[in-house]
């Protein structure tokens, strides 16, 4: 902080010791002591009003940094204040380059492909039979129950359900969380679904939310996470969402086809039947209906129908496991034998 | 509530998260202890995690407890101020020891040698303090040297602070250990913290430690861990390998292994509640020749006279007793109640306990319970005292997905009250019976599997509608309880327990 009462209190103090020791022209020792008092004063002043300049890094430590600005102004008389500015400007020069330059340079880090190693990788495949083994230590099934984390829902449910009467508490309990953590998603997100519908305005919102509810009651059946009467339960929330929805958007496709499935689980074959007649007469691909009314003829022994409807399935792109069920009721088809002795190994 | 202060006490019972502060079966056991010896005096450590997860004290304090201490784990305790520590090479060689012994404890049966030599320097003024944990340079380069050996997850700074946060509680319960009041025995309800507390405590006065274990709290903490959400995994897509859980979630676990393990070290006497849990203990790495098995029991008289109430046919009210928290798995309890009163529309499912422990499963329950059409059918009493709540109903249920030996099961055999329960625990032994003679009394209820709520409820049913199977459990439990579970069984084993440890180097 620059302070000019400092610089002119030095300047006036110079002045008048240099003033005094020429007016007292005859040389004594008593004048010269008086100028050197003088000019004593001066420095310290001076020292002080450049140590003000100083950036804040280069004024500690304080005393021995006004001693030595102080020797600068008192033994180097004008040419000392000179120098101590150009250092002053210098100092906050050099500053201001450091602050441009806040990054250093560094080596290139080498590239690292990965970190340890884990210990032992699980072997591929076997999850169910290791999982059903209780001979295998339970560190090991633990290993393979945690694998279900990342399949999809359908598959490892039901794995994890007979899980729930194993032997070792370990696996029962993990099982069950993981369980436990998957219903409880979908009911919070019925709850949340359920609070918006009460409050939800115009049909199109309405209808999401039907619809939405609708899915994730069947979703519970589907990913078999209910079992009994609740899926009894949950089969009927579904429908009657789905009944919902049918009334906002009758020409909804995908309704349908969701209806016909649930009546055919519900196994009310005669209503799914005709409901999915209703799917594909509203433009819902046969492709993808066809198995569930196989079904249906199936459970209705009419094996007849059966065979009829999966000889035209034949022809159509359809899954490896519906392809196993052609070929054993229409026979084997022509290119796609390869396909079925694949399904067949897994 | 004021908290008594002594200057000495005969047994020094540490406890963490239970009595008095939480209400419960291992709560009311501690209690029961406590006046179940009234020629001992009590000083307590109850170890929390923060005050704000605690209320009031849910029981009164029985007049032999002298000393009431309460420390809390993951309070904002002031960290000491940083300065630049100097660790010494020695300490940081026998920490290292240390751990390699709860790695590989075959390999490293000197491993209770090297915990001696450590634990007073865990003082303040020690060697091995909390500022040469946190501060000091060896600290640092062992932390990254075990990062380089050992840890599959990518962030060093994530390793670092869950290190940190993992490893600060030992040096507050260094500090409990070092300023708790002279006893004649260590008594701790469970491993975990209060464990290691009671081994820092043998280790610093050399007095008997006795652990009673309800459940195994090691196991359990596992059992969460899988499932916390709040650890971290940063591996990317071709470093996750779906069968290995991530390295912080096996950080954890192996901590509380190996502060479980150190508790089995330092122990006088394991006490297990059922066969099952005293082999995992062993399994676990507790010495065999010291563990034995003492089984809960309760006042029968103070039930016994509940039996003459006892309706000549089952009431068709069922009734889960225990807090309503996710262990207890009360949503299957209301989900097997659908099938209940599908086929016994008449019939009340009550629950009975506080649900003030976690309030957030609670209003899930009472959702659930709506969303099911049962909100006629399901009732939340609250607490309730069990000799006014049991001639009332017609079947105890258990739903948990753990247990020890639950009490809640024996008074309800000994007012006559048969019970439905999960395979958990010992409830099929409190159910069908141990050995022969055991069995010979029958079932006094039916045993299911977990979280399978048409099993509970044809369970259920079963035994509400023929009333002859009903009374046959109801008489098999009130038998299989007068002859195993009382009381007085138990405080027999325990004084035996007690007058060896309060005795012993006199």
């Amino acid at each position: 902080m620059i302070n000019p009462k400092l610089g002119a209190a030095a300047l006036s103090l110079e002045t008048s010791g240099l003033l005094s020791i020429s007016l007292m022209t005859e040389g004594s020792d008593w004048a010269l002591l008086i100028f050197l008092l003088q000019h004593a004063g001066a420095s310290a002043l001076l020292a002080l009003f450049v140590w003000r300049f100083l950036p804040g890094k280069y004024r500690h430590p304080r005393l021995r940094v006004l001693a030595l600005l102080f020797n600068f102004s008192f033994f180097i008389p004008v040419l000392g204040l000179l120098g101590m500015l150009a250092a002053v400007f210098l100092s906050a020069y050099w500053r201001r380059t450091m602050v441009a330059q806040p990054f250093a340079r560094l080596i290139l880090p080498e590239f690292v492909l990965s970190l340890r190693e884990p210990d032992a990788r699980f072997s591929l495949g076997c999850i169910k039979s290791r999982l059903a083994q209780s001979a295998i230590a339970t560190p090991q099934r633990l290993q393979a129950l945690l694998t279900l984390q990342g399949m999809p829902a359908r598959v490892s449910n039901p794995m994890l359900q007979d899980m729930l009467g194993d032997a070792s508490d370990d696996i029962r309990l993990v099982a069950y969380g993981l369980l436990d953590s998957r219903e409880k998603k979908i009911n919070a997100q019925i709850h949340l679904e359920l609070v918006k519908l009460k409050t939800a305005k115009g049909s199109n919102i309405r209808l999401i939310g039907l619809r939405y509810l609708a899915e994730l009651y069947w979703e519970q059946v589907y990913t078999e996470l209910v079992q009994g009467d609740l899926r009894a339960h949950a089969l009927r929330q579904s429908l009657s969402y789905t009944n919902d929805a049918l009334l906002l958007a009758p020409l909804d496709t995908g309704l349908w086809f969701l209806k016909g499935r649930i009546l055919l689980e519900m196994k009310i074959h005669d209503d799914a039947y005709q409901i999915f007649g209703m799917a594909i007469a509203h433009g819902f691909p046969e492709s993808r209906v066809l198995p569930y009314i196989v079904e249906i003829a199936f459970n209705r022994r009419d094996y007849r129908t059966v065979r009829d409807l999966l000889s035209r399935i034949s022809i159509l792109q359809v899954t490896p496991r519906v392809k196993g069920a052609i070929h054993f009721w229409v026979g084997k088809p022509e290119n796609s034998g390869d396909s079925c002795a694949n399904e067949s190994g897994v | 509530m004021k908290q008594p202060r002594a200057e000495r006490a005969d047994i020094g019972l540490l406890l963490e998260g239970t009595f008095p502060y939480v209400s419960g079966g291992v709560s009311s056991w501690v209690n029961q202890i406590i006046r179940g010896f009234p020629q001992f005096s009590f000083a307590l450590v109850f170890i929390g995690s923060q005050p704000e997860d605690y209320g009031e004290m849910k029981y009164a304090l029985p007049d032999n407890v002298v000393h009431l201490e309460t420390h809390y784990l993951y309070n904002q305790h002031a960290a000491p101020q940083i300065r630049p520590v100097h660790g010494n090479p020695a300490t940081f060689g026998e920490i290292k020891r240390l751990h390699e012994y709860f790695r590989f404890s075959d390999l490293h049966p000197d491993g209770t040698e090297t915990f001696r030599k450590i634990v007073p320097e865990l003082s303040a003024h020690g060697v091995a303090g909390l500022e040469t944990f946190l501060y000091s340079h060896e600290s640092w380069e062992y932390i990254k040297e075990n990062y380089r050996k050992y840890c599959t997850d990518p962030s060093f700074v994530d390793y670092f602070w869950t290190v940190r946060s993992m490893h600060a509680p030992i040096w507050m319960l260094a500090e409990i250990a070092g300023n708790f009041i002279p006893v004649r025995a260590y008594h701790t309800v469970s491993t975990g913290y209060a464990g290691l507390l009671g081994a820092l405590l043998k280790e610093k006065t050399g007095r008997p430690l006795i652990l009673s274990e309800h459940g195994i709290y090691t196991k359990e903490r596992k059992i969460d861990l899988f499932q916390a959400q709040w650890i971290k995994d940063n591996r990317n897509v071709f470093q996750r390998d779906p069968t290995e859980i991530s390295y912080f979630r096996q950080l954890w676990i192996r901590f509380f292994q190996a502060i479980g393990k150190r508790c089995y070290d330092s122990a006088d006497h394991i006490v297990a509640l059922y066969e099952a849990n005293r082999l995992r203990q062993i399994e676990d790495g507790a010495p065999p020749q010291i563990t034995r098995n003492i089984p809960n029991g309760i006042n029968v008289p103070r039930f016994s006279p509940l039996r003459a109430q006892r309706p000549v046919l089952p009431p068709p009210i069922l009734c889960l007793i225990g807090r309503v928290v996710p262990i207890k798995d009360v949503k299957t309890y209301i989900r097997a109640m659908r099938t209940v009163v599908n086929r016994l529309p008449g019939a009340q499912g009550w629950i009975a306990g506080p649900e003030d422990e976690d309030p957030g499963y609670a209003e899930e329950c009472r959702e659930l319970a709506e969303g099911l059409g049962l909100s006629e059918n399901i009732k939340f009493l609250g607490f309730q005292q069990m000799t006014e709540l049991l001639p009332r109903i017609g079947l105890v249920v258990l739903s948990s997905i753990s247990e020890g030996l639950p009490l809640v099961l024996l008074e309800g055999f000994a007012a006559g009250v048969p019970a439905v329960s999960t395979d958990v625990g010992s409830c099929r032994q409190l159910i069908y019976g141990l050995d022969q003679e055991d069995q010979s009394f029958g079932a006094a209820g039916r045993v299911v599997g977990i979280a399978d709520p048409q099993a509970l409820a044809e369970a259920a049913l079963e035994l509400l509608t023929e009333g002859a199977s009903w009374r046959a459990a109801s008489e098999a439990g009130v038998r299989r309880v007068e002859a195993y579970y009382t009381q007085e069984q138990m405080f027999a084993s325990y004084k035996s327990i007690y007058d060896e440890a309060t005795t012993w180097r006199e």
